[in-house]
């Protein structure tokens, strides 16, 4: 029992320990314009090569990732935004992505919160 | 709706007065949808409404000096006093987003506020916690569902409820009546866990409206629908034992009304298994292609769907070499076969009136056949089912929302032939015949005067024709008598017609005599249990407990007796008492958004005459610990999870008259079994690794004499731990959508 918690703990450890030392934050400007754009954006590029963490400012627009640097860069991140379907600074959205998004997430929408389906 | 004055059972009265007036209007959030079901309450009065399918509502008799509140889950409930003579909008906002993800995200398993009875709902997320293989291991992270070992020979997983073995819960998919009948003891294993949507465990006698035979408690299992699956999903599993699995869901979308989907599974456990070194494989080697296809319609008024299920499986077990083209009768070895069949159709319609919400009617059927042949040993025995089931429901409201009622018909035909070798020489000898013809009416009335009282009282008869008149009376109350409290209660009554061959498969592994001493008769018992459920918040994440205490006690039962002597098994009609008390107390909380803990402990007074003697049910722990702790990072990039079980000591059958070099302890000892799973989330889907039994607890000699077989002291039915040690998986899953 003690020996499995023990090695338990241990691999979380590892798990969020591993590579912090070259970790990079950059903050994108990007179209999002409600909850749904925002789990849209975070969900995908959470499990986007090299990314730590994602976080969309609402208010700002702002996605906010930290990404270890030598595994990613800020052009293949902003890339990905667009595929998403979302501006990201200069760069345009993919038109076909867009296209996908739920109505609400789409220019002149509703700008309040659409309940998602759980 | 056009009067929502409540009498209930002439408790309540009320003078009317002149001044009294109509109110409507409609209910919508904050994007101007308009919300469905949201309630709206008189507030110190038993009046109310529930909102329509366009979000209207219409109050009569309300007094100017009234206030009404507005609720609706997810949203931030408003008081306001009334407007008279034009319609009121009224906007809901949605509680706070942040929470309420979060109680979203932590209900992977969690008790259903709402419902009267005591259900705990199991989704996906929560059941690829364990990622093996079918719903017989869809319980190992729920804590009201207990799993057992059947014997060291076939393999069988078995579940039990309340510390009653599972025939006695009616396990239904989709509200069907599923696994029962001849397969009882084997079905769980023929529903693959990739299909499973979700699963809902009620304990208590359930509703009457799927039947009399729930006696301790309905699973009712969800599979993917066609209109909500993924395009694609597929996946793979292998084990250490050697089991493979392979599979595949397709949604064939058909057009806008209909849909369709595929669901296919394949699985092999293809290596001979034998850690304790007894010369018997640990597990069967199986072979299992299973196939299931509906079709959906989804009208404006009409919904219907039509599907069928056909499966094969095979097993080949015994000492190791018994192949699946060995023949038990003749072969030198100690073998085990069984080999099924079954061809399903399945459907339902339904039907829905926009001018009229509260009332619809639905029509679910499903027709089987069904074939067995096998045996362990020198016993063989082959059996068949052929099943016609048809449940008519027609529900609708008593001139309010309070009060509605569900109705309707039923018919159950099951007919069973089934063929054995009494005395275990070559041919099949023996024949049980059995028809049943159950026709049955049925009527469930639900009082709902507010959000925090339910009160559910049904009651249905069925003319069997072999045992007569069934007659079942059920109650279900749910009341929330504080903000953070609800208590349960539950009577009721149930009965079922057991199949003792295949519900004892486990003692065909032993050198035992069978004695069929009974007259067939249906088993009746009696049901009952109270459960409290808090919640508070500590550290502002909830801590949720809940206790319950069910009773149920058997007037009729069919007893398999093994405690007469070592060398029998006697079946016979209950002669005494036989009562199961179970009480359970579950506590969950989220430490962080990350980490979720569950514990419970449980304790089985399980009692049954046997030999004579009132004594507790054998393998069976009167306590229980367990312990779920649940890992995951944002959009369950990692997961881990890790599972304890603490089993305590089991009773074992009398073996005071075996020779002494195989006579059994009184009691097994106890035991901890853990599983661990840890997975990685991509954009298409998972992979994970995980251990079962990690610490590797076996039963010591689970056989007892398995140098001799077809001697008289064999028996490898006594079985109360794991078998097969500890075992390591990997698998992954994929999603492909557009």
């Amino acid at each position: 029992m003690k020996k499995l918690i023990l090695s338990l703990i241990v691999l979380a450890i590892a798990f969020t320990a591993n590579a912090q030392s070259n970790v990079k934050t950059i903050g994108i400007k990007t179209s999002a314009i409600c909850e749904m754009c925002k789990e849209n954006l975070e969900k995908d590029l959470t499990f986007e090569k090299g990314v730590k963490s994602v976080n969309l400012d609402l208010e700002t627009k702002v996605l906010n990732i930290a990404y270890i640097d030598g595994k990613t860069n800020p052009d293949l991140l902003r890339k990905r935004v667009t595929m998403v379907g979302y501006n990201a600074d200069s760069l345009p959205r993919d038109p076909k992505a867009y296209e996908k998004l739920d109505p609400c997430c789409k220019d002149g929408a509703h700008p309040t919160p659409k309940k998602g389906d759980n | 709706m056009k009067f929502l004055f409540l009498l209930f059972l002439g408790l309540l009265s009320s003078v009317s007065s002149f001044s009294q007036g109509k109110v409507s209007g409609e209910v919508k959030n904050n994007a101007q949808e308009p919300l469905i079901g949201a309630t709206i309450q008189v507030v110190g009065k038993s009046n109310g409404a529930v909102t329509q399918i366009d979000g209207s509502f219409e109050l009569q008799e309300i007094l100017p000096s009234d206030r009404l509140i507005f609720t609706y889950i997810g949203y931030v409930s408003d008081t306001l006093p009334p407007v008279f003579g034009e319609k009121m909008v009224v906007n809901l906002f949605e509680t706070d987003e942040s929470l309420q993800t979060f109680t979203i995200k932590g209900r992977t398993e969690s008790l259903v506020d709402e419902a009267p009875f005591l259900n705990i709902l199991i989704t996906e997320a929560e059941l690829q916690k364990a990622a093996c293989c079918n719903l017989s291991e869809s319980f190992e992270t729920n804590a009201s569902v207990d799993v057992s070992y059947a014997d060291a020979v076939t393999g069988t997983k078995m579940i039990q409820m309340m510390g009653l073995d599972g025939r006695y819960v009616l396990i239904s998919r989709e509200g069907i009546p599923n696994i029962r009948g001849l397969n009882s003891r084997l079905g769980l294993t023929f529903v693959p866990g990739t299909w499973i949507q979700s699963i809902d465990v009620g304990k208590g006698a359930g509703s009457v409206i799927n039947g009399y035979e729930s006696m301790t408690g309905q699973i009712n299992v969800e599979l993917f629908k066609p209109e909500t699956m993924d395009q694609w999903y597929l996946n793979s599993y292998l084990n250490s034992f050697g089991r493979l699995e392979l599979n595949a869901n397709r949604q064939i979308p058909v057009s806008e009304k209909w849909s369709s989907g595929v669901m296919f599974h394949a699985s092999q456990q293809f290596l001979e298994m034998d850690n304790n070194g007894d010369g018997f494989m640990d597990m069967p080697k199986t072979r299992q292609v299973n196939f299931l296809n509906r079709w959906k319609y989804e009208g404006d008024q009409l919904m219907a769907q039509i599907g069928f299920n056909v499966f094969s499986s095979e097993s080949a077990g015994g000492q190791l070499g018994f192949g699946f083209n060995d023949e038990l009768t003749t072969s030198p070895m100690y073998g085990y076969e069984m080999d099924t069949r079954k061809a399903e159709l399945f459907g339902k319609i339904g039907m829905i009136y926009p001018s009229k919400p509260t009332q619809s009617w639905g029509f679910q059927y499903s027709m089987s056949y069904q074939d067995f042949s096998g045996g362990a040993g020198r016993r063989i025995y082959e059996g068949e089912e052929k099943t016609l089931y048809g449940n008519f429901i027609y529900q609708n409201i008593i001139r309010s929302s309070f009060h509605q009622y569900k109705t309707g018909l039923s018919f159950l035909l099951d007919d069973f032939d089934e063929r054995f070798n009494s005395n275990q020489t070559g041919s099949l000898d023996s024949t049980i015949l059995r028809t049943e013809k159950v026709p049955g009416a049925f009527f469930e009335y639900n009082y709902i005067p507010n959000d925090n009282f339910t009160l559910v009282a049904g009651a249905r008869t069925d003319f069997h024709n072999l045992f007569g008149t069934y007659f079942t009376p059920r109650i279900h109350a749910r009341w929330a008598f504080a903000p953070s409290l609800t208590l349960r209660g539950s009577v009721g009554k149930g009965y079922r017609t057991p199949n003792a061959l295949m519900e004892n498969s486990m003692v065909w592994v032993s050198s035992r005599d069978i004695q069929y001493k009974a007259d067939l008769q249906p088993e009746v018992s009696w049901n009952s249990g109270l459960s409290l459920a808090g919640s508070w918040m500590i550290k502002e994440k909830p801590l949720a407990v809940v206790a319950d205490y069910f009773y149920t006690s058997f007037e009729s039962q069919l007893v398999y007796d093994q405690d007469i002597s070592s060398d029998l098994l006697v079946i016979d009609n209950l002669q005494g008492e036989s009562f199961a008390k179970s009480f359970q107390l579950e506590a969950s909380y989220p430490f962080s958004e990350r980490i979720q803990a569950k514990a419970a402990y449980k304790n089985y007074q399980n009692l049954m005459t046997t030999n004579g003697i009132l004594q507790q049910v054998p393998y069976q722990s009167q306590d229980r610990f367990f312990f779920n702790m649940a890992y995951a990072t944002r959009y369950d990039k990692w997961k881990a999870d890790l599972t304890v079980n603490w089993n305590g000591p089991q009773r074992l059958p009398d073996t005071s008259d075996s020779p002494s070099e195989f006579m059994l302890a009184t009691e097994s000892p106890d035991f901890f079994l853990v599983n661990a799973q840890i997975s990685r989330g991509f954009r298409w889907g998972s992979i994970y690794l995980g251990g079962e039994n990690i610490l590797d607890f076996r039963q010591e000699n689970p056989i007892v004499d398995p140098e001799n077989p077809f001697g008289e002291n064999f028996d490898a039915s006594m079985t109360w731990g794991p078998i097969a040690g500890r075992m390591v998986y990997a698998g992954f899953r994929m999603k492909i959508n557009n």
